[in-house]
């Protein structure tokens, strides 16, 4: 069997995952773990297996936020991106002849054949970008790109624009979360610039392959957000340097399993359809087969993340409370090790550093707890 | 209502066939007497039968295909759904509902399909270098080729000669009517993002100044207009060598691709 | 700090979460407001339903039904501030004491105005419903009520106020809970109101993680969980399809009634959660330092009640120069300050940690020497000194000043010698002054305590009236009404 193969048996019926740079981006924060690997490369959609288990997450969006989202990105790309094409040249500096659209969506269909038919024409578009060709567009609209998963050609449709003048290509995002008084979410715009970051990476990482110069990609990301209540929109420059810099890195540092290991090669991700037992099951001895990397900030990301917590709370990994107190616990291996160590159970080696400090911190802990005073 | 007319006609249809059987007969008087009842139940029939003819039917209203081939006439340049729509209801005050020009698309492919040739036909517009229908764009089959290709500036272009046309029917229906200021609205939307176009103070209500939203359309578009054509034109002159008629009507199909090679 | 490290393990292995503190280290008034939010989506600036109350008189819920109709959302708006702002404004109208601040007398309420949420998402929630209200125009084509400018100006103040360290008057319980308890939780699940309280007082005797996996499926605010979005959703199509653009309050009223009772069965499920934990801590003695902190708040709303009765009717600028941004900067560090001193300094627990990490020491008392002098600058000084045995090895450098955590307000101590004895140490410490009375030493035969923290006045930022070269910025926009006052645009 020819690797692809592989990776689509893998999937079996489980639900197929769309695949984004968003996606992609959720996917690269968790690349330390080795089945978030598989999903990504089988293009599995983990968000809904463990639904009607105990375990299951929800991640449904709101249907409000959905439609908020939706009504906002409609009205900025309106009338064949009017509001686009006007914060374009009263913010990021685009001439008044910086008009030539590309909308990718238009015209392919929604299947695996449109996202290749949009890859090849990405390209010839990021050429002519490139080139300066007089038929350049300065928007486009549902690129797809790709770059190379566990040895395969994997195809990312881009969820955000570019915009293009002069040569020079820059990212765009449309979010609705509200820029107000100068300011906004932190959080939510972290996360919108991690995205584009990705964006950044993967079309610099296309240029590359034509043989094109990658920094024709700007630094500088475009971030569309309403003001105030209402829908008007404004055009935010951010320099996505690091960011880009630090998706490079965790790119590189993917392991790039050319080969699936032997062992992932008579596993199946189990099917929507089989009972929760069965399920759960199929689920639990593919992360005994395969291995996983619970962190708390999986709970955001991923449908797996419940089952893995309670599978580290199982074994008392001392990754259940955080990156913080996993720093502090060095070379101790689980959270009733921890206690046993703090009660004066003699350390190993590794445990040593950890022990003492252990030790004196519950000694300190049960002297005021029993006097009430230090 | 049927009923009363078939009742009055047949009472004028007794009445002179009994004048006539007193003609027969030679009772002058009793014919001339059934004639004027006769007289007066056809004047009756005539009446209900112009009643009856007044009351608007099916087939008078304009039809969704033909509303949707009327709006892309005078709009002269390819056209979205949301635009098809939104113009016809403000050109007649007339609901439209916007979901009717995806069957009206099916339909026009089958009617072709059946070999049967109308006047024109609602086609999408091309694009693309393969030049495959675009979605949600319609152009009509009796353009030339170039009319219905649409390219990298096509979009803006045909956006600023939309808002021309608004502008100038609204001048020929002349402003205050309700259908001027229907379009009107629509212009505003239009012209929002042409520089110059639309001026207020903040806060006051938006004044629409027909003058100086010609003259920023024209403006902006005179900078597009020669080298859209020109591109739409060249592409024509491809399509013409590499598609079949059918296809260059109806779109062209994608190539399938095999993959791309990445580092 | 390894000792939240090992308390975490702790709560692992006894299924429990573990106290951080021995004492509540923020006050907790006789009959607090509470305030429950819920947002619509990802609607930055409208809530789904809130409701008001006190503990045993219940809540009362305003629901607009439909909130991104501007009238519809005012209304509801309205009759909450109609609640809101008499009850927020009464304190005042209680019983006062004068106070000297900043030179000036302040009429200050002697019971704290405190409001309590579920948690910090519902102050943002607040803070931004303020911030559209705090600027709408009562005059003109898009008049609102005086009252709803007044309840956003209020709102706006409290989510600001809610930045201060160690401050009570805005009190978010999940906040309360974060503080004084540590669990096997990760920061994030911690947010979890019904998580944590679920660590805290597992039911059945079941394990804190089991019983915390499942209560955090309640969704408590101000957004809903999924299930109960989808309902909303699903009722709010509904009522504005039966509504078809009335609003006339009777049929607003009558039509929303389904989507009223989802909203109150989703506000009494967190009210009663936020009152059992409030009940509770309130059960915990108060730590010595809460009233001083209390008496800041006080203070604080005084001066915003002041601010709102004066010529600019509580109206503030919404970006802060570079002047005002260094003062508050100033303000909030000060306060951070003294909040980490004070806890540390009342509650032991809350010194352990600083005990490990070398910034303070603990000891029986067993020498005491009031006359023994030093030569300093050719004078022979009375310099007192105690010496103190500690049972773990002392950590603190020689020549580091320490205070005594009952007298952080005086003067500092240095170590003079640290001896090893034992598993611990003997260390003499010297009171850095001749002015002292025989209670600023500690007794012999008693336990002890010196840290690093002390509990005196930091110094007053002086700063000149206009901000230097470095520091100008474009002048700032002026506050806009978010509805209107913005390019126009749909308003929602």
């Amino acid at each position: 069997m020819t690797p692809k193969k592989h990776l689509t048996e893998l999937r079996g019926a489980a639900p197929e995952k769309r695949p984004t740079v968003r996606v992609l981006a959720a996917a690269m924060a968790h690349n330390d773990c080795a089945f978030a690997r598989l999903a990504l490369a089988s293009r599995t959609d983990l968000d809904k297996l463990c639904e009607g288990t105990y375990f299951a997450v929800e991640f449904g969006q709101d249907p409000q936020a959905f439609q908020r989202g939706h009504m906002f990105e409609t009205f900025v790309k309106d009338k064949d991106y009017a509001m686009l094409i006007k914060l374009l040249r009263e913010h990021a500096g685009f001439s008044i002849t910086d008009v030539r659209i590309r909308n990718l969506h238009s015209g392919a269909p929604p299947n695996e054949r449109g996202l290749r038919q949009r890859a090849t024409e990405t390209r010839q578009l990021l050429k002519k970008i490139v080139m300066r060709a007089k038929d350049a567009p300065n928007i486009v609209d549902g690129a797809v790109l790709t770059c190379t998963i566990a040895g395969q050609t994997a195809y990312f449709e881009a969820d955000g624009l570019a915009a293009a003048t002069d040569g020079r290509i820059h990212v765009g995002e449309v979010k609705s979360f509200p820029f107000t008084d100068g300011r906004c979410d932190n959080d939510k715009l972290g996360a919108t610039c991690e995205q584009a970051a990705w964006y950044v990476l993967l079309v610099r990482r296309t240029l590359a392959d034509m043989g094109l110069p990658p920094d024709a990609v700007s630094d500088d990301g475009f971030i569309i957000l309403p003001m105030g209540v209402g829908l008007t929109p404004t055009l935010l420059v951010k320099n996505l340097a690091s960011r880009v810099r630090r998706a490079e890195e965790l790119f590189a540092s993917t392991p790039s399993g050319a080969a699936l290991p032997a062992s992932v090669q008579n596993l199946r991700f189990p099917a929507m359809d089989a009972d929760e037992t069965t399920r759960l099951d199929t689920l639990e001895s593919m992360m005994d087969d395969v291995g996983t990397s619970y962190r708390p900030d999986c709970l955001q990301d991923c449908g797996m993340s419940r089952l893995c917590r309670a599978r580290a709370q199982e074994v008392g990994s001392a990754a259940l409370c955080g990156s913080a107190v996993v720093r502090w616990l060095p070379g101790v291996r689980t959270l009733d090790r921890t206690v046993a160590l703090a009660a004066g159970a003699p350390p190993a080696p590794s445990e040593i550093h950890a022990a003492h400090a252990l030790a004196r911190a519950k000694g300190l802990f049960d002297r005021v707890l029993t006097r009430g005073q230090l | 209502m049927t009923d009363q007319l078939r009742f009055t006609l047949q009472e004028a249809a007794r009445l002179a066939s009994e004048t006539a059987d007193a003609l027969n007969r030679g009772d002058m008087e009793t014919a001339g007497r059934l004639q004027q009842e006769a007289e007066r139940a056809w004047q009756r029939a005539r009446k209900l039968g112009q009643q009856h003819a007044k009351r608007p039917t099916l087939s008078k209203t304009p039809s969704v295909r033909e509303r949707t081939i009327a709006a892309v006439t005078e709009l002269d340049v390819p056209c979205s759904p949301k635009l098809i729509a939104a113009y016809c209801v403000a050109r007649n005050g007339e609901p439209f509902d916007v979901r009717a020009i995806a069957s009206i698309r099916r339909d026009e492919r089958r009617s072709w399909n059946t070999g049967a040739r109308r006047d024109t036909y609602l086609v999408p517009a091309l694009e693309g270098p393969w030049f495959v229908a675009a979605r949600g764009r319609f152009a009509l089959s009796h353009w030339p080729l170039w009319q219905r290709i649409v390219g990298p500036l096509s979009p803006r272009a045909d956006h600023l000669r939309v808002c021309r046309h608004l502008v100038d029917h609204i001048e020929s229906v002349g402003q205050g009517t309700a259908e001027a200021d229907r379009l009107g609205g629509l212009l505003a939307e239009y012209a929002r993002s042409v520089p110059g176009a639309l001026e207020s103070a903040p806060g006051t209500e938006l004044k629409l100044d027909l003058a100086r939203v010609r003259e920023a359309v024209l403006e902006e578009l005179d900078l597009l207009e020669v080298e859209d054509e020109g591109q739409r034109r060249q592409e024509a002159e491809r399509a013409q060598r590499t598609l079949s008629d059918t296809d260059q009507l109806w779109g062209g199909a994608v190539p399938e691709v095999i993959g791309h090679s990445t580092r | 700090m390894s000792f939240q490290a090992m308390l975490a393990a702790l709560a692992h292995v006894e299924g429990r979460a573990q106290p951080t503190a021995l004492y509540r280290h923020r006050g907790l008034s006789s009959d607090p407001l509470c305030v429950v939010a819920w947002q619509l989506g990802a609607e930055p600036y409208s809530v789904g339903a809130i409701a008001i109350g006190r503990r045993d008189a219940g809540f009362a819920l305003f629901v607009p039904g439909y909130p991104l109709d501007r009238d519809l959302h005012f209304a509801a708006l309205l009759d909450f501030a109609k609640a809101f702002c008499p009850a927020f404004e009464g304190y005042m109208r209680g019983p006062c004491e004068s106070v000297l601040h900043r030179g000036e007398e302040l009429v200050v309420p002697m019971e704290l105005p405190q409001i309590v949420v579920a948690n910090a998402g519902t102050i943002h929630l607040l803070g931004r419903l303020g911030r559209r209200l705090a600027y709408l125009s009562t005059t003109g084509a898009n008049a609102a009520d005086t009252l709803l400018p007044r309840l956003g100006r209020h709102l706006m103040w409290i989510a600001e106020h809610a930045q201060v360290p160690g401050q009570q008057l805005i009190l978010s319980a999940t906040e309360l809970l974060a503080r004084h308890y540590a669990a096997a939780l990760s920061a994030l699940e911690a947010q979890s109101l019904a998580a944590m309280d679920a660590w805290i007082d597992p039911p059945n005797g079941a394990h804190g993680f089991h019983a915390a996996e499942q209560a955090e499926r309640q969704a408590v605010g101000p957004a809903p969980a999924p299930e109960e979005a989808q309902r909303v959703h699903a009722l709010m199509k509904t009522f504005n399809e039966r509504r078809a653009g009335r609003k006339d309050p009777k049929i607003v009223r009558n039509l929303a009634n389904d989507l009223r009772m989802l909203y109150d069965d989703m506000t009494v499920a967190t009210w009663r959660l936020i009152w059992k934990v409030i009940d509770r801590e309130r059960a915990k003695t108060e730590a010595a330092s809460v009233q001083r902190r209390a008496r800041e708040d006080r203070i604080a709303y005084a001066r915003h009640i002041q601010w709102m009765l004066g010529p600019a009717e509580g109206r503030r600028k919404t970006r802060l120069t570079p002047r005002t941004a260094a003062l508050r900067l100033a303000e909030l560090e000060q306060a951070n300050r003294l909040l980490t001193a004070e806890e540390a300094i009342d509650d032991p627990l809350r010194m352990a940690p600083h005990v490990l990490a070398g910034k303070a020491l603990a000891g029986e008392v067993i020498g005491r020497d009031d006359v023994r002098r030093e030569l300093i600058g050719g004078r022979n000084c009375r310099r007192p000194s105690v010496t103190l045995r500690t049972q773990e090895p002392c950590l603190v450098p020689a020549h580091t000043e320490l205070w005594w955590t009952t007298n952080a307000a005086g003067r500092e101590w240095l170590i003079d010698r640290v001896v090893t004895s034992g598993d611990g140490s003997v260390v003499t410490l010297v009171l850095q002054t001749n002015r002292f009375d025989a209670e600023d030493l500690p007794v012999i035969g008693s336990r002890a305590c010196f840290s690093q923290f002390n509990t005196r006045p930091g110094y007053e930022l002086i700063l000149p009236t206009e901000a230097p070269w470095t520091h100008r910025s474009a002048s700032p926009s002026t506050e806009t009404d978010l509805d209107y006052g913005d390019m126009g645009g749909n308003a929602a």
